[in-house]
């Protein structure tokens, strides 16, 4: 019989409130969450997130927020979570928004959605002060946290204050939350994908897609009430929000939620995790990590020697031998579940040498996110592992004769469509109804997927985020100094890294009588001016003067996948 | 405080000490990703007693950006 994907014991629930509910009976005041606000370490219990949820529904109940769209947006804190799942539990619909997106990129979402409410963290507090008289729809700000700055605006109000009215209705009666009736067919989140305004589109989900690829994930993961996690994640995307804040909860782990990119690997210390749920950025920067550690103490030759030999052994004897390295991250991380981008092969290697296993898997926003992934028992390398439970996957190919073609998905988890863009929803799907991932790879004898290539033209970084290369072409067409620009993602030489490139065609008008290196300095000030607008993921690394115009098509359109 | 900033950049991520030039741009000339940029600002807040904040973090993209980040903010 052949292997297949595996199935750990999973916690059933119907409903992502009915979900809350469950885990609140089983967990009660286990730490859910362990937080630091204002230097201050906090735990939030299972039985708080119920608390918070049911208050939250009451409270929007209370000021007829109840069924509206929400943006949601900020860093990582259980009141965000407690949020996300409460404008759901009442029939409204979560908009979670990147906190680093342009202050232009914000309003602009908030309009396509109408959203009547935003909550946010104080990572927000700048941008929300910029915008809010421009967001007329929106009839309360919720600022979560400590030490708010409120604007003066009767509008704003404080999260505490918010719990508060809903706690005090709760406790009148009203049981907002638990009595909705749940339609799992409804639309409960827009996700918008990278890109401008213009570019981006909405990610319909309803709470069968969440639901299904939770289950998934718990059934892949395999996580207990003994794990322990530590979140380094954006919150907005659907990997970290259904793989780690759905996912992990249903099996009763420990979130410590990491207060800053700053202090990431000493929160791995502290925290001890048993697992993670990364990008390859991390990956790689552990990984960069521990040979700097062996080469600090000059052992890089004698491990190198080692490794082919313990490979051999059982992996609790590795771990034994490798415990100085197993320890830099807390001494008990037992395996790192990595999606977003492909990982390099040697770094898998590396790793279970080292005795921490690498779970890689697929997914995409569109499918909420989980697609598949390598079973912990039975991985292959370059592979994006086997379809998850629920979800089938299918190779569309142009003639039987092509070994490749595109990856196409059917399931529970494939979202309704784009919100407000029949036109990008209808090319999303092929005639039967399957969703076009815009993958290109091909599914071995033994049902691995392989990822071969991309049809569209994002840009997929290490770090999991997508680039829309339209939206860095027109900050940057924007300069008089440039008459053609496109954007693409080059891999660095020996590595997967990824590096954004601009190649630019200049205005030789303006630079008559310029050298080329005074001509590319010139263009590398108009890209790092435009560099400092963007957050960091989007920053374009390199730049590559032309000395021709980019091929056109007979519509004068640029002949992208001519371009090398 | 550059050369501090540069033995940083040798000891924590084995950079080439010729590599490092006050105009060398982090990301393709030394070859630091944001998570290795976010551990050499925590690095440099212990080194100068300056608070990098996680939103400033994506401004630096040389080493002189950083001198003159902990040069602007120090008291």
């Amino acid at each position: 019989m052949k292997k297949g994907q595996t199935t750990h014991i999973v916690h059933p629930f119907d409903t992502l409130y009915d979900g809350i509910v469950k885990q609140a009976q089983r967990y009660g005041d286990k730490t859910r969450y362990i937080y630091t606000e204002n230097k201050v370490e906090k735990i939030f219990t299972y039985a708080d997130m119920l608390d918070h949820v049911n208050y939250i529904a009451s409270a929007l109940h209370s000021l007829s927020l109840d069924g509206k769209f929400v943006a949601i947006s900020g860093e990582t804190h259980p009141d965000y979570v407690a949020s996300y799942l409460a404008v759901i539990s009442c029939g409204g619909v979560s908009v979670p928004l990147d906190k680093d997106i342009s202050a232009d990129q914000f309003v602009g979402f908030n309009q396509i959605c109408e959203t009547e409410c935003v909550i946010y963290t104080p990572a927000l507090d700048k941008k929300i002060a910029e915008v809010y008289a421009q967001l007329t729809n929106v009839k309360k700000f919720v600022r979560i946290g400590v030490n708010p700055a409120l604007p003066d605006d009767d509008r704003f109000v404080t999260f505490d204050d918010l719990l508060a009215l809903g706690k005090e209705a709760y406790e009148a009666g009203d049981r907002t939350a638990e009595n909705y009736q749940v339609d799992m067919e409804k639309l409960c989140a827009v996700i918008f994908t990278s890109g401008t305004t213009g570019t981006s589109k909405g990610v319909m989900l309803n709470q069968r897609n969440l639901v299904s690829a939770t289950l998934d994930s718990c059934s892949i993961m395999g996580c207990t009430d003994k794990d322990m996690y530590v979140s380094v994640l954006p919150i907005h995307h659907t990997y970290e929000f259904t793989c780690a804040q759905l996912a992990l909860p249903n099996t009763g782990a420990s979130t410590a939620i990491n207060d800053s990119i700053k202090n990431t690997l000493r929160n791995f210390a502290k925290y001890k995790p048993t697992a993670l749920v990364l990008v390859p950025l991390y990956v790689e920067t552990m990984h960069k990590r521990i040979w700097a550690e062996i080469e600090k103490k000059g052992k890089t030759a004698t491990i190198k020697r080692l490794m082919p030999i313990v490979s051999k052994l059982p992996r609790a004897v590795r771990r034994r031998i490798f415990k100085d390295i197993i320890g830099a991250f807390g001494g008990r991380l037992d395996y790192i579940v990595c999606g977003g981008a492909p990982l390099r092969p040697e770094l898998m290697a590396d790793f279970d040498c080292f005795g921490i296993k690498i779970c890689e898997g697929y997914g995409i926003t569109e499918c909420a996110p989980l697609v598949s992934a390598n079973p912990m028992h039975w991985r292959k390398y370059h592979s994006a592992g086997m379809r998850v439970p629920h979800m089938n996957v299918r190779i569309d190919k142009a003639d039987d004769a092509e070994k490749t073609g595109e990856i196409v998905v059917s399931g529970p988890a494939v979202m309704m469509g784009y919100y407000k863009n029949s036109e990008a929803t209808q090319e999303a799907f092929t005639d039967d109804g399957w969703f076009r991932t815009g993958d290109i790879g091909y599914i071995d004898d033994d049902d691995f997927i392989f990822i071969t290539g991309r049809k569209k033209n994002i840009i997929l970084l290490s770090n999991g985020k997508n680039v829309f290369p339209e939206e860095l072409e027109e900050h940057l067409g924007v300069s008089d100094l440039i008459k053609e620009v496109v954007a693409i993602g080059r891999k660095k030489e020996g590595s997967d890294d990824v590096v954004i490139t601009a190649l630019v065609y200049p205005d030789y008008d303006k630079f008559v009588g310029k050298t080329d290196d005074e001509i590319y300095t010139a263009i590398r000030d108009v890209v790092d001016s435009v560099n400092k607008t963007l957050p960091t993921f989007k920053h374009i690394g390199a730049v590559e003067i032309r000395k021709e115009e980019f091929e056109k098509n007979t519509s004068r359109k640029i002949m992208r996948y001519k371009i090398k | 405080m550059f050369e501090t900033i540069k033995n940083i950049l040798i000891e924590e991520f084995a950079i080439d000490a010729d590599m490092i030039t006050e105009s060398a741009r982090l990301d393709t000339d030394l070859g630091i990703s944001s998570l290795d940029l976010a551990e050499l600002a925590f690095r440099c807040e212990s080194e100068f007693g300056v608070e990098i904040k996680d939103e400033d973090i994506a401004t630096l993209l040389t080493v002189g950006d950083i001198a003159n980040y902990i040069d602007d903010n120090r008291q």
